[in-house]
C-alpha cells in the first residue's frame, strides 16, 4: 500500500515534468551519453520506399541520413540531446526522433528537408518512439519516469502518462492499435525471492493505461526490444535470462546467464514460451535488437555482446513450438534424448533453435539496431560507428561493414565502455559484464550468490557508479577496490584471461560513469519534500548522515544495522553503500530485501539500528524517501 | 584382440632416392640442408583416383543409403553418375560454386568458362567411348586441381608433418607403444605446397639432441608420431622412439623401456634447438600446446592397464601436462582406461578421446570428452552409448575444432585397428539421439571401420574450415599420402611417399592464440578437497520410479586394473568387472540437492539410493576431481542441452556446509565378499542350507578356480545383479544394455533381494545385515576389492588396491 502512494506521488511530480518540462541541450551532464566524437549509433529507421535509412547517432547528438543505394551519409542533422529512439511517422512524412535528457524532447523532422520541424517536451530520458497506426498519436517511453507519454500529435503534447512498472526502453503497437506493449527493462520488488521477473505491459490504447502485465519466465531482466509480427498474432521480446538462484560456480551449459527471446500471443494476450538464442557451447549474450520481416518469415535478432545477428524461420519456430505438448502424454514414446519433452521445457532447452536459426557473425562491435530494407539486413553497431549489411537472399549470407565515419583509435575509456559490454571476452560467449550490470553499468536488480564470500549467501547486484571512489566492493567488503573487483570478475565470471590493459580500460570507463539526475527533481532542484527530508537526513538523533555523510554519502566503513538477511551466514556488518542515484538501484540492502526505500526505513529499522527513524511520522518518512530519491 | 590387418606391411627402406637427392642438392647449394625438390607424380594420381572412382560407382547403393547423414549431397553417387567423368565433373563444378560464393570475383570466370566446356565436351562423348571419356576425365582433373589450389583458405606456403609406418600392432591402444612401431620416416615440411614446384625438406636432417640420454644424437632409426605446432609457428612438439623390438619376431609385446618406448622431443622449424622432453620406460605422446604455453600429453605415468587382454598387457595411458621444457609433468586424468590426442578447441579447452566402459560394453565408446587445461569438469560432447553397435561409430579420434566454427572435424576409427578410417563433422549444438544426429559424414564413400567394416582410408584431419581440409588418405589404405580433401568429394595431392605413409599434415604458419582457461585460485598442486554439488539429483533424462525419494548418495571408487590378463584374477562374476572400493555415502537433501566433499585424484562414481540405501540409479562410467575442484553438476544425468530451471530458491544443500562421505560398514572399503557378506550368510542362512542337500550351498570355503568361495559360486550369478564387460555386451538386455533405468538397478533388481524381501522362510535380517547384502548387489556383486593377493582376500583380509 505504502508502495502505491509513493509511486502515485511520485508518479505526479514525474507527470508534471512529462507535461511541463523544457529540452535542454545536455552537452555534458549525461553520464555516458554526453555528447563525444564518438557517433555511437543507437537507432535506425527506413522510408518505405526503401532508399533512406535514419542512423541516431548517440553520442554524436545527432541523425544521420543515409543514402542506402549510394551506400553513404548523404547529411546530418543536428539533435538537442542524445538521440536513442528513431520512428517513422504513419504517413513516411516525417521522422520521430527521441532526444534523451533529464528533460527530454522529441523532435519531429521534415523528411527531405531533413530539418526538425516542431518539438514536443518530454520526460526523463525519453526513448522508443511508436506512432499509432491512425498516425494521430505518438507513444514515447519516459524511462527514468517509468511512464509511457501519449502525444496527440495534432496538439503536439503529450496528453496521457500511464504508469508502468520500471524503465520502458521499448514499445510496439499492435496494427490494429489496440494495444501498446512495453518492455519494462527491470523488475519490480524484492529480489531475495523465489520468483524475480520483469514483464511486459499491455496497455489498452483506447483505455489509456495499463490492462495487463505479462511476466516474463522466472529471471528474465534487462528487456531491449519488442516488435510486433506484420499480421499482429505475436510479439517478440529480447531479454536476458539469469538462473540466479545457483551458485556462480560456471558457466557451461548455461549456468549463469542465457539469452533468451519471448513470443507473446497477442489474440490471448499471453506468454506463448521462451527461447534461447544461446547454443549448448556458445551464448548469444546481451540480446538486442529484434526485428521481423515485412513477410513475417524471419526474425532478426542482433547479439550485441558477441556481435552477431540470429535470423530465425519464423513460421517454422512458431510450428515447432505449437506443436510440443504442455503435458507429458503417458502413452507416447518418450524420447529421453529431447531437450525439450513440454512447453515448459523450452525456456531451458538449449538447442531448441538449432535448424530454425542461422547464426551470423559481424565484423563489427555492439550491434544495437536493426533495419530491414527488402532482403538486406542492416545493423547499427554501436562501438564500431559502422553499419553492417547481410543480403539475406545471397547464398552463403556474410557481413559486410560500412563505415559511417573517419576510423578514430578508441580512447581508453571508450575502449572500457565498449568493453564492459563484450561478451566476447567471456569464456563461450554467455555473458558481458553489462549482462548483470546493464550497459551503462548499474544494475540487473537481481541477486547473485558470487563465492567470493562463501557459498549460499547471494547479495543484490551493485550499481558501479562511484564504485571507484568508495572503496572496499561488494556488500561484505570481499574485494579491497574496485579494482580488485575488476579483476576478479573477468576472472571468476567471464572465466576470462586477459591483458592487465583490458581491465585498466574497464576502470577508466566506470570512473568516467556520472549520476543521472533524479527523476524527482523539479526544475532541477530537489522538491519541496525532498528538501525537508534533507533536514531530516542530517539531522543528528537521526543519525543518516553519521555513515552516509554528503558527498560520496558514505563513510566506505562496514557496520551492523540490523539487515541481516534470511541466507546470509552468521554475519552482521555490511559495507556502507554510496546513495547517490539510488533512486534507480531497487531492490535495497545488500540482499534485495527491501523493494522500497521507504522499508528500509520503517519496516526493515524495527531496532532502530539503521538510523533512529521509529519515531518519525508518516510525513517525515515520506519527506525523508523523497530526500534519498533525489541524490 | 588382434584386428583384420588392413596394412599391408612395407618392409623397412630407409628412403633412399630421397636422401640421395637432398644430399646431391645440398652439396650442389652448399647449404647445410636443403628442401629437396618433390613433383607428385600426377598420371599416376589420376589413375589411382579413377579405380576408386570406378570403385565408387560400383558400391552406389550404400554409399547413397549413406545420404541422410551426409554434409555434402556432392560427396555421393548421384543416379545421374555414369562413370567417373560424370563424377568429377559434378565435383568440381560444386568446389567451384563453393569458391565463387567465398572469393566473389577472384579469377573464378576462366575457370567456369573452362568447366562449361568440358561439360559440353562431355555431354557430346558417348561414356562407351571409354578412351575419349579418360581423356576428358585427365582434363577434368588438371582444370580441378588449378581451382582447388586457388583456395582462399590456403594463405600458407608450408606444411609440416610427419612420415610413418603403420604400426605393427593393429589395435588403437597398441599401436602407440614403441616396440610395435616400424623404424622409419622422420619430420618435414613442404615448402610451396600449392605450386608447381614444391619442395621437401627434412627438419631432423641435421638436428642432434641438444640435452639427455640421446645427446648428440640424431633421431635416427626409429619412429615418429602425433607433431603439433606452437601458435607463433616457430616450434614442433612431437614423439619419437627407437622402436627397440623383442628379438622373437612373434613376440605380441616387449619389456617397457627407454628404447622401446615413445618419447616427447620438441624443435623449433628452422631445425634447431632438438631437445628430449620426457623420458622413462613409459609411452609419453600425442603432445599438443596449450594456450598458456605448457604441453598436454598422452602417457602411461599413471599406471593400470586394460581390462579386456587376454594375450598381452595392454597398458592404460591418460592426459598429462607439462611445462614447456619438460618439468612438472602432473596427471590430468584419472580415468581408468585410455585416452588419445588431446587438441585445444576456439574457447581453450582440451578436446580428446577417451575410452569408456565402466560396467559396459567394450568396444564402442571412445568418443569425444572435453576438460579444461587443467583437467577439471570432464563431459562428453554426446552419449557414450548407441542402443545399437551399428549406428554410429565406435570412435572417434583426432578430434580438432574447426576455426571460425562451433564444429569439429575427426576420423570414425576401429577399436581393433589403426586411428585411420572415415572422416567426420561432429556438431555439439545438436541434441544427441544416441545415434548419427551430431555427426554428419564428409567422405561417404568410406564406410566407417568396424561398426560397418569400412576401410582404413582417411586420417588426421587439419580442418581449414567446415568444407575444407588438409588429411592423410589413401584409396588403397597402404601408403596414405598428403592432400587437400573437401566435402564435395574431391581431393587433391599434395605429396606421396610410395616407400612410407603420411600423417598430420599442419600448415607451418603462425595462428592467432586460443583463449587461456583460467584455473580456479590457490589450490592446483595441493591435496585441496574437491566439493561436489548436485542441484537436483531428480533431474535426470530417465524418469525416476513413482514414490522414489533419494535419501542419500553413495560415493564409490573404481580402481584401475593393476593386472594385465583379462579376468585375471576373475573380480567376480561379471566379466572383466572392475574393482571398486566403497567410499560412503552423503545425504541428499528433500529437494534432490546435494553438496560434500569428495576425493581427489581418483575415478569414482555415485549411485543414487532410496530410503533403504539401495541403489536406485548407478553412474556407469567415472569421474574425478583436481585438488581444490569444484564440480557441480544439474542432476544424474541430466538431458545434455538443458540448462538448469529458473525454478524457486537456491538448492538447499548450497546453504549448509558441505557433508562429509560416511565410511559404510566393514567389508566395503576394500571391498570385500568374504568379510561383507558372508558373515550375513554364518548367521543366517548356512544353518539351514547345509542340512539340506537341495538348497545352494552357502558356506564360506573356498570353491572353484577364480578363489571364490561356495557361497558366491551359488549365489552370484544366479541371484546377483551385475553388468558383464565385454565387447557386443550392449545386446545382452539384463547384463549389458546401453543404460540403465532408474529403479531397475542393483539390488533392488535382484532375484536374491526378490527372495529374501518377499519373506524367506523364518529368515529375519538385521537392518544393518540387509544392508550388507543390498550393498554388495549394488556393486555389480563383486567378490574381490583389489587385482592382488586374491588368497589373502579369499580369506577374508584386508588388502588394499595398489593403484588409485
Amino acid at each position: 500500500m505504502k508502495q502505491h502512494l509513493l509511486k502515485l506521488s511520485a508518479a505526479v511530480i514525474l507527470a508534471s515534468t512529462c507535461f511541463i518540462g523544457t529540452p535542454t541541450a545536455t552537452a555534458g551532464l549525461f553520464g555516458s551519453w554526453s555528447k563525444s566524437e564518438w557517433l555511437s549509433p543507437t537507432a535506425l529507421a527506413v522510408t518505405a520506399d526503401g532508399k533512406t535509412m535514419f542512423i541516431a547517432y548517440a553520442t554524436a547528438n545527432q541523425v544521420a541520413v543515409f543514402d542506402i543505394a549510394a551506400g553513404k551519409v548523404a547529411t546530418t542533422i543536428e539533435m538537442p540531446a542524445s538521440p536513442l529512439g528513431l520512428a517513422l511517422s504513419t504517413d513516411g512524412k516525417q521522422l520521430f526522433v527521441t532526444c534523451a535528457a533529464p528533460s527530454s524532447s522529441v523532435c519531429i523532422v521534415d523528411i527531405g528537408a531533413n530539418k526538425i520541424a516542431a518539438t514536443i517536451p518530454a520526460g526523463h530520458t525519453t526513448m522508443a518512439p511508436v506512432p499509432s497506426p491512425d498516425g494521430k498519436t505518438l507513444f514515447v517511453c519516459n524511462r527514468f519516469d517509468n511512464n509511457v507519454a501519449v502525444m496527440d500529435l495534432a496538439q503536439r503534447k503529450t496528453v496521457n502518462c500511464i504508469p508502468v512498472p520500471r524503465e520502458p526502453v521499448a514499445a510496439a503497437v499492435t496494427p490494429d492499435g489496440k494495444y501498446l506493449l512495453v518492455a519494462n527493462h527491470l523488475h519490480t520488488g524484492r529480489s531475495d525471492v523465489d520468483v524475480v521477473a520483469a514483464t511486459v505491459s499491455i496497455i489498452d490504447v483506447a483505455a489509456g493505461k495499463v490492462a495487463k502485465e505479462i511476466a516474463l519466465p522466472n529471471g528474465s531482466g534487462l528487456l531491449r526490444d519488442i516488435r510486433v509480427s506484420p499480421d499482429g498474432k505475436f510479439a517478440c521480446v529480447t531479454h536476458v535470462l539469469a538462473r540466479f538462484h545457483l551458485p556462480t560456480t560456471q558457466l557451461e551449459r548455461g549456468w549463469m546467464n542465457t539469452n533468451a527471446l519471448s513470443l507473446i500471443d497477442l489474440a490471448k494476450l499471453e506468454l506463448f514460451n521462451t527461447v534461447l538464442l544461446d547454443n549448448v557451447d556458445s551464448g548469444a549474450a546481451n540480446p538486442w535488437a529484434v526485428v521481423w520481416t515485412a513477410d513475417g518469415k524471419q526474425i532478426c535478432v542482433t547479439h550485441a555482446g558477441t556481435h552477431e545477428v540470429s535470423v530465425i524461420d519464423a513460421p517454422a519456430l512458431l510450428d515447432k513450438l505449437a506443436k510440443i505438448p504442455a503435458t507429458l502424454d503417458p502413452n507416447s514414446k518418450i524420447d529421453y534424448n529431447a531437450a525439450s519433452r513440454v512447453a515448459a521445457d523450452v525456456p531451458n532447452d538449449l538447442s531448441f533453435l538449432v535448424g530454425v536459426r542461422n547464426r551470423i557473425k559481424l565484423p563489427d562491435n555492439g550491434p544495437r539496431a536493426l533495419a530491414i530494407v527488402g532482403s538486406k539486413i542492416y545493423t547499427a553497431n554501436y562501438f564500431s560507428d559502422s553499419l553492417d549489411v547481410i543480403d539475406l537472399a545471397a547464398p552463403a549470407p556474410t557481413a559486410v561493414s560500412i563505415a559511417l565515419g573517419p576510423k578514430r583509435a578508441m580512447s581508453v575509456t571508450r575502449k572500457g565502455e565498449m568493453l564492459w559490454n563484450d561478451g566476447t571476452m567471456c569464456f563461450q560467449g554467455w555473458q558481458s559484464c553489462s549482462s548483470c550490470h546493464s550497459s551503462d553499468a548499474r544494475t540487473d536488480a537481481l541477486n547473485w550468490d558470487l563465492l567470493n564470500d562463501g557459498i549460499g549467501n547471494p547479495k543484490n547486484s551493485k550499481s558501479m557508479l562511484l564504485a571507484h571512489k568508495t572503496p572496499p566492493a561488494m556488500s561484505m567488503g570481499e574485494r579491497d577496490t574496485a579494482e580488485t573487483a575488476v579483476r576478479a570478475g573477468i576472472k571468476n565470471i567471464l572465466f576470462a584471461v586477459r591483458p592487465e590493459e583490458d581491465a585498466v580500460a574497464i576502470d577508466e570507463y566506470l570512473k568516467s560513469l556520472k549520476p543521472i539526475p533524479s527523476p524527482s527533481l523539479v526544475n532541477g532542484k530537489p522538491s519541496a519534500a525532498a528538501q525537508r527530508g534533507k533536514k531530516l537526513f542530517f539531522d543528528n538523533t537521526i543519525g543518516c548522515a553519521k555513515c552516509h555523510p554528503s558527498g560520496l554519502f558514505t563513510t566506505l566503513k562496514s557496520y551492523d544495522v540490523g539487515t541481516r538477511g534470511q541466507f546470509d551466514k552468521p554475519q552482521d556488518i555490511f559495507d556502507t553503500p554510496t546513495l547517490v542515484e539510488c533512486w534507480r538501484t531497487a531492490p535495497y540492502l545488500h540482499d534485495g530485501s527491501a523493494a522500497t526505500l521507504r522499508e528500509v526505513v520503517t519496516t526493515r529499522n524495527s531496532q532502530d539500528k539503521h538510523g533512529k527513524t521509529q519515531q518519525l511520522s508518516p510525513q517525515e518518512i515520506d519527506d525523508l524517501v523523497a530526500y534519498l530519491l533525489s541524490l | 584382440m588382434t584386428g583384420q590387418t588392413n596394412f599391408d606391411r612395407q618392409r623397412l627402406r630407409l628412403p633412399a632416392p630421397l636422401v640421395a637427392c637432398a644430399f646431391a642438392l645440398a652439396v650442389v647449394a652448399g647449404q647445410s640442408f636443403a628442401a629437396a625438390a618433390i613433383a607428385p607424380d600426377l598420371k599416376q594420381e589420376q589413375e589411382i583416383q579413377f579405380a576408386d572412382l570406378n570403385r565408387q560407382l560400383k558400391e552406389r547403393a550404400p554409399i547413397q543409403s549413406r545420404a541422410a547423414q551426409t554434409l555434402r549431397r556432392d560427396a555421393l553417387i548421384l543416379d545421374s553418375d555414369r562413370d567417373p567423368v560424370d563424377i568429377v565433373i559434378r565435383r568440381t563444378g560444386a568446389l567451384l560454386a563453393d569458391l565463387k560464393v567465398n572469393v566473389p570475383g577472384r579469377r573464378i570466370g576462366d575457370f567456369e568458362s573452362r568447366l562449361a566446356k568440358l561439360k559440353e565436351r562431355a555431354e557430346q562423348t558417348d561414356t562407351a567411348d571409354t578412351a575419349a571419356r579418360h581423356c576428358l576425365y585427365e582434363d577434368v582433373c588438371v582444370l580441378r586441381r588449378q581451382i582447388a589450389f586457388t583456395n582462399p583458405l590456403l594463405n600458407f606456403d608450408k606444411i609440416v608433418f610427419i612420415k610413418r609406418h603403420p604400426s605393427r600392432f593393429d589395435h588403437m591402444c597398441d599401436q602407440y607403444y614403441g616396440f610395435n612401431a616400424v623404424p622409419g620416416g622422420g619430420l618435414f615440411v613442404i615448402e610451396k605446397p600449392f605450386s608447381n614446384k614444391p619442395a621437401l625438406r627434412d627438419l631432423l636432417a641435421r638436428a642432434v639432441c641438444e640435452r639427455g640420454r640421446l645427446q648428440g644424437r640424431q633421431l635416427a632409426p626409429g619412429a615418429f608420431l602425433a607433431p603439433d605446432l606452437s601458435s607463433d609457428g616457430k616450434t614442433v612438439v612431437f614423439a619419437y622412439t627407437e622402436a627397440e623390438q623383442d628379438p622373437n619376431p612373434k613376440a605380441k609385446t616387449h619389456e617397457w623401456n627407454e628404447r622401446s618406448t615413445f618419447h616427447i622431443f620438441k624443435i623449433n622449424t628452422d631445425g634447431t634447438g632438438l631437445t628430449q622432453l620426457t623420458d622413462g620406460k613409459v609411452n609419453d605422446f600425442d603432445p599438443c600446446w596449450l594456450p598458456d604455453g605448457r604441453i598436454a600429453f598422452i602417457s602411461e605415468r599413471r599406471g593400470g592397464y586394460i581390462r579386456c587382454s587376454g594375450d598381452r598387457p595392454v597398458t592404460t595411458y591418460t592426459l598429462h601436462r607439462m611445462d614447456a621444457d619438460g618439468r612438472n609433468i602432473a596427471c590430468l586424468s584419472y580415468h581408468e582406461t585410455n585416452e588419445w590426442q588431446p587438441s585445444v578447441n576456439n574457447d581453450g579447452m582440451i578436446v580428446y578421446t577417451r575410452w569408456d566402459y565402466v560396467d559396459r560394453d567394450s568396444d564402442i565408446a571412445h568418443h569425444a570428452w572435453l576438460t579444461t587445461p587443467d583437467g577439471r569438469d570432464a563431459r562428453a560432447f554426446h552419449g557414450n552409448y548407441p542402443v545399437d553397435r551399428t549406428l554410429r561409430p565406435w570412435m572417434e579420434m583426432n578430434i580438432r575444432a574447426i576455426p571460425g566454427s562451433r564444429k569439429y572435424v575427426a576420423t570414425a576409427a576401429p577399436h581393433h585397428g589403426q586411428a585411420y578410417g572415415s572422416l567426420v563433422l561432429l556438431d555439439p549444438a545438436v541434441e544427441d539421439d544416441n545415434a548419427m544426429s551430431q555427426l554428419k559424414r564428409l567422405t561417404p564413400e568410406v564406410a566407417f571401420p568396424e561398426s560397418e567394416k569400412g576401410r582404413w582410408i582417411f586420417a588426421t584431419a587439419w580442418p581449414l574450415n567446415e568444407d575444407y581440409y588438409l588429411c592423410a588418405y589413401d584409396p588403397a589404405a597402404k601408403t596414405h599420402g598428403l592432400y587437400l580433401a573437401d566435402s564435395f568429394g574431391n581431393r587433391e595431392l599434395i605429396y606421396r611417399d610410395p616407400e612410407i605413409g603420411c600423417l598430420n599434415p599442419i600448415p607451418l604458419r603462425p595462428r592467432s592464440a586460443l583463449p587461456v582457461v583460467p584455473a580456479p585460485t590457490a589450490t592446483a598442486g595441493t591435496d585441496a578437497e574437491g566439493i561436489v554439488t548436485v542441484v537436483n539429483v531428480y533431474d535426470s533424462q530417465k524418469s525416476w520410479p513413482k514414490d522414489a525419494k533419494i535419501a542419500a548418495l553413495r560415493v564409490v571408487q573404481l580402481l584401475p586394473k593393476t593386472t594385465w590378463k583379462a579376468n585375471v584374477p576373475r573380480v567376480g562374476v561379471a566379466s572383466e568387472t572392475n574393482a571398486r572400493a566403497v567410499l560412503g555415502t552423503v545425504p541428499v537433501e528433500s529437494d534432490g540437492s546435494a553438496r560434500f566433499y569428495a576425493p581427489t585424484r581418483k575415478p569414482i562414481y555415485f549411485q543414487a539410493l532410496d530410503e533403504r540405501g539401495m541403489a536406485v540409479q548407478s553412474m556407469r562410467s567415472i569421474t574425478y576431481l583436481q585438488p581444490g575442484e569444484s564440480l557441480t553438476c544439474r542432476g544424474c544425468h541430466e538431458a545434455r542441452h538443458r540448462t538448469p530451471p529458473p525454478d524457486g530458491s537456491a538448492p538447499l544443500a548450497v546453504r549448509r556446509e558441505p557433508s562429509r562421505i560416511q565410511p559404510d560398514t566393514d567389508g566395503s572399503n576394500p571391498f570385500n565378499y568374504p568379510r561383507l557378506v558372508q558373515p550375513v550368510l554364518d548367521r543366517h542362512c548356512v544353518a539351514c542350507h547345509s542340512q539340506n542337500r537341495k538348497t545352494p550351498k552357502l558356506a564360506g570355503t573356498p570353491s572353484g578356480s577364480s578363489g571364490w568361495s561356495q557361497s558366491y559360486a551359488s549365489l552370484a550369478a544366479k541371484y546377483g545383479f551385475y553388468f558383464n564387460v565385454g565387447n557386443g555386451v550392449i545386446k545382452d538386455p539384463i547384463h549389458g544394455g546401453a543404460t540403465s533405468t532408474p529403479g531397475r538397478f542393483g539390488a533392488r533388481a535382484s532375484k536374491l533381494f526378490q527372495v529374501l524381501d518377499q519373506g524367506h522362510h523364518d529368515v529375519k535380517l538385521s537392518a544393518e545385515d540387509m544392508h550388507r547384502i543390498t550393498l554388495w548387489l549394488d556393486c555389480n556383486s563383486d567378490f574381490f576389492g583389489a587385482y592382488e593377493n586374491i588368497e589373502a582376500q579369499g580369506r577374508g583380509e584386508i588388502v588394499k588396491a595398489s593403484l588409485e
